[in-house]
């Protein structure tokens, strides 16, 4: 084609009336012409009429091969086709709404997934040099003791030594409690080494850095503070640096504010203080170790360079002091181990929609051209070529495909925000939240890559047999008298068994879940969680002993003197109230096993906390006013303490602490968690207890009415007695009960959601399919009548057509079931995953669902006229 | 007009009928009717052109600039796009010619001595 061309081409394009505007009208000149010469020749005038027609050839093919020359990339023919599938879309808006909304279904799903995917996995961190960012962490050799924090001996020996890290950073996180401002608080606050800031790479919004003096002993201590605390305490008061804060008591001057979103090393902190290492903590392991690897260097060497130092180091200590190993993770991994797992059950379960998806699309768009063959095959008669029409099939298929992915990216978008909702505060989640936005370029572009090619996949390859179409044999079949090729009857088949077993296999997944769920909330906890009100009292840095039983004796009066208030109790720690204390029990006549130390969990209550909690008391009695600061040393244990140390004695009068009688025993309840069994634990009277770490930390109310309503009485009554009394955390034990369950609830709730889709998408692909069957086959269905067939036996020929499809889907439902629920099996409590019932639930509502999606065609089936079937054309 | 036998006719080589509609407007500007028309007559009826394929070749000889259109009105009070050969359209219809000739030429000279066998 010479430029020349192209240029007319291209004015063409924008000149307002085209070159080929007028050419219907040039034609209809030209056969007029031609109509006058054949009259003046001596035809009789329809003669003429069509003599000048059949001289003339095919009036559309010249037309469209002229409007062709000037197409410039088809554009013309482009808008053309466009115009008339959204028409053709329009005309059929069942079959366009069923679709959109399938592919905004599946790929709503995937987009949701892999944004997630992309946020948590595939974006760099928001770290320098994040890849090379590392967490060690030392495990100790003793059984018991919590793992993964170093010593500031080993942490000061690694950092001297150092010759495998650009920087090694320390931080203690601790809680603290910060006065010097209006309402004292409770906080987390973490105490950073110099290299932390260099190590995340961030900077005060206001005021400076920490310089080298700040961590020297003797200094005044400063610290930065988040601006989540800045406009919670300060009201972002630009002059907030400079002003001093209580932390714990020791005044601290606050030098700057540190930006929002941070990831690392951890979202909850409001205060990072300069680290200091006092020489009498020098070996408490309380350390968490990041460094960053110098570049070449692995994670391997460092890991064996870092062993080797430590043992040299440790070579003198005692071997069950000594450090078991330290390990060197990636800080990716470290950050999300757990939800790692969730993410690719998530996209997992995610592919599974798309897969039901892919296969609805396919059976919708397969029976949809049946029914347009003989369109096509006229419009090919009129001289469309087979190009033309594959073009104008996918020219709709494109059409849906931008309309799913839209609606797809839409779905997706909500999905995420709605999950986001669900997520607890984690770095997790604000590693979703950072950056511009989760939906990005690489999100968009996997959503549209998945839409194309569910749309083009699945709307090309029916559209290919137009290419090699008998006109006459499509033209004169009606579309009613059409029935399925071999070949597709069998590929619809294969795709409803698939779509099946897919339903099949997420059911018993969110059978499982589901069940899981129910089971953790509706088991027997030990305790009850309704009409309770639950508040933190963390113990104020200058509390004494005395002051605290006095305090909590006095808030005890108090609340019960609320009308309507039934119970009130105090506790260390609360069920899932985070705050666990353990410590080393020794057995009667045995002596300590420092590799297999007896540890049970302590609870320093009052009188009424069993009461409060409705804990039941199962033999001996519960604490009373009997057990007072003089009265004789008593405590309660729970169930397996019992069984473990007095395996073959009644525990009750028995000595549990020298001095300290047994008097009741009470059932284990699930405190640490509630898909955690509790291990031997034990209740002592506070009153009894000597020390600070003996003063609860919790008060819970029982109530007669909703107990939210008493959270300001609660907060009135521990104003009055103590200003200096941080409160955190007033809440119902429901509500705690259900922050702890959030997960769970997150997968069971989305599980369940993607299994009713899968079984709505197949009961919409199998009614599809089945009605496609019923129609193209209602003249045989005629005849048989005719010949005397009855409707049971009418029934009995399309459930054979079924029955193949649905047992080899249960089939394949059940063998993928049995190895895919394993992939579950972390988040399942209380079943196993191959549960039976569980599956025959499942192979029921799979079976019901396809027994659904056949009703409507089989009655249309049964209703079959005979007569007008065998006469219809 | 009666029927005419297939046989009687012979269809277009390809690309020939630029070549023709060019040299039917060195005549004067006519409209596609007329072009359809006067290449029958030329050739004694030989030649059979569907007349639509006219059209498409009308619409590439516009755009390589070879000629253009204008409305007007036919002897018999039609109105009619009439085509007009342009300098360049005149310049390719030479060059097409001479190209055409030693084509001819050269199918003649294999041709040649297969008549002249047949011929004994």
């Amino acid at each position: 084609m010479s430029w020349r061309r192209h240029l007319a081409k291209l004015g063409a394009l924008f000149r307002r009336s085209k070159p080929v505007d007028d050419l219907a009208e040039e034609i209809r000149a030209h056969l007029e012409m031609e109509e006058q010469e054949n009259l003046e020749s001596g035809m009789p005038s329809d003669e003429a009429h069509y003599a000048a027609l059949r001289r003339f050839g095919n009036v559309t093919f010249a037309e469209e091969r002229s409007r062709e020359m000037w197409g410039w990339n088809s554009l013309e023919t482009l808008s053309q086709d466009v115009r008339y599938g959204l028409r053709t879309l329009g005309r059929n808006p069942g079959f366009t709404a069923v679709t959109i909304l399938t592919l905004a279904l599946g790929i709503g799903a995937n987009t949701a997934a892999f944004s997630l995917i992309n946020a948590v996995l595939l974006r760099p961190l928001p770290l320098p040099s994040g890849e090379r960012v590392t967490s060690i962490q030392v495990i100790p050799t003793l059984a018991g003791e919590s793992g993964g924090q170093a010593s500031p001996a080993q942490y000061l020996a690694w950092r001297d030594n150092n010759r495998k890290f650009d920087l090694l950073a320390a931080v203690a996180s601790s809680r603290a409690q910060i006065s010097g401002i209006d309402e004292p608080e409770e906080v987390r606050v973490l105490r950073v080494s110099p290299q932390l800031q260099e190590l995340v790479g961030v900077h005060p919004y206001l005021g400076r850095d920490f310089s080298v003096d700040d961590f020297k002993n003797g200094s005044m201590p400063v610290c930065l503070i988040s601006t989540r605390f800045w406009q919670r305490r300060f009201s972002e008061d630009r002059g907030v640096v400079g002003r001093i804060l209580y932390v714990d008591s020791t005044p601290t001057a606050i030098i700057g504010v540190l930006p929002g979103n941070l990831v690392f090393p951890d979202t909850e902190s409001d205060l990072w203080i300069a680290l200091r290492f006092a020489p009498e903590h020098q070996t408490q392991r309380s350390l968490d170790v990041y460094g960053r690897l110098r570049p070449g260097v692995s994670a391997g060497d460092a890991q064996a360079w870092l062993n080797d130092a430590t043992a040299r180091a440790e070579s003198e200590m005692p071997e069950w002091l000594r450090t078991r190993r330290v390990t060197v993770t990636p800080i990716r991994a470290q950050m999300i181990s757990d939800e790692r797992r969730l993410l690719l059950l998530l996209s997992g379960i995610a592919f599974c929609v798309l897969l039901i998806c892919c296969a609805n699309m396919s059976n919708l768009l397969l029976a949809r051209h049946l029914n347009r063959e003989r369109e096509m095959a006229l419009r090919a008669s009129v001289g469309a070529t087979a190009a033309r029409l594959v073009r104008q099939l996918l020219t709709e298929a494109m059409l849906l495909c931008a309309a799913g992915t839209t609606a797809g990216f839409i779905t997706g978008r909500l999905l995420v925000s709605l999950s986001y909702g669900f997520l607890s505060d984690s770095r997790f989640k604000a590693l979703i939240a950072t950056g511009d936005d989760v939906v990005d370029a690489r999100v968009a572009a996997f959503a549209i890559f998945l839409s194309l090619l569910t749309t083009v996949l699945f709307g090309l390859a029916p559209s290919l047999r137009f290419t090699r179409m008998d006109l006459n044999e499509a033209l004169k079949a009606s579309p009613r008298r059409r029935s399925l090729s071999r070949g597709e009857s069998i590929t619809s088949r294969h795709l409803i068994a698939m779509e099946l077993a897919i339903a099949f296999v997420l059911l018993t997944g969110a059978g499982l879940l589901v069940q899981s769920f129910g089971g953790l909330l509706w088991m027997d906890r030990g305790y009850t969680v309704d009409h309770l009100l639950t508040a933190r009292l963390p113990i104020p840095t200058a509390a004494t002993l005395a002051g605290r039983k006095q305090f909590f004796h006095q808030l005890m009066e108090e609340l019960e003197a609320i009308p309507d208030v039934r119970a009130v109790g105090v506790v260390t720690g609360l069920p899932l109230g985070g705050l666990n204390a353990t410590m080393t029990l020794q057995r009667p006549g045995q002596l300590l096993d420092p590799e297999n130390l007896p540890w049970a969990s302590i609870n320093c209550v009052n009188a009424d906390y069993f009461k409060a909690l409705g804990i039941r008391v199962l033999r001996g009695r519960g604490f009373d006013s009997r057990d007072s600061e003089n009265g004789m040393p008593v405590a309660v244990i729970n169930e397996t303490l019992a069984r473990q140390f007095w395996p073959d004695r009644d525990p009750l009068g028995q000595e549990l602490m020298p001095g300290v009688r047994i008097i009741g025993i009470v059932p284990d309840i699930r405190q640490e968690a509630l898909d955690t069994r509790q291990g031997p634990g034990f209740y002592l009277p506070f009153d009894q207890r000597d020390g600070l770490a003996a003063a609860p930390n919790f008060v819970v109310i029982r109530t007669k009415s909703d107990p939210k309503a008493f959270a300001p009485a609660l907060r009135r009554v521990i104003r009055s007695l103590d200003q200096g009394q941080p409160i955190t955390d007033i809440r119902t034990m429901e509500d705690v009960l259900g922050r702890s369950v959030v997960q769970r609830r997150l997968l069971a709730s989305l599980m369940a959601v993607l299994a009713a889709l899968a079984v709505a998408l197949s009961v919409v692909g199998i009614y599809g399919v089945l009605s496609y069957l019923v129609s193209s086959r209602a003249r045989e269905i005629g005849i048989r009548m005719c010949l005397g067939a009855r409707r049971r036996e009418i029934l009995i020929l399309l459930a054979k057509q079924l029955s193949v499809s649905v047992v080899a889907g249960l089939l394949a439902g059940l063998a993928v079931s049995l190895v895919a629920t394993e992939a579950l099996s972390r988040w399942l409590f209380a079943i196993r995953p191959d549960d039976p019932m569980t599956i025959i639930a499942a192979a029921t509502v799979t079976a019901a669902a396809a027994l659904l999606g056949s009703v409507v065609p089989a009655v249309r089936a049964v209703r079959v006229d005979p007569l007008t079937a065998v006469h219809m054309e | 007009m009666p029927k005419q036998q297939s046989g009687d006719r012979i269809e277009l080589v390809y690309g020939s009928l630029d070549m023709l509609i060019l040299r039917t407007l060195r005549w004067g500007p006519t409209h596609g009717h007329g072009i359809a028309k006067s290449i029958e007559r030329m050739s004694d009826e030989t030649l059979r052109v569907e007349h639509g394929s006219l059209y498409p070749a009308l619409q590439r000889l516009q755009q390589e600039g070879w000629i253009i259109a204008e409305w007007g009105v036919s002897q018999n009070r039609h109105r009619a796009k009439y085509y007009r050969l342009t300098a360049a359209g005149r310049r390719q219809l030479v060059a097409e010619t001479s190209r055409w000739e030693r084509f001819v030429r050269a199918i003649t000279g294999i041709l040649q001595p297969a008549e002249s066998e047949e011929g004994q």
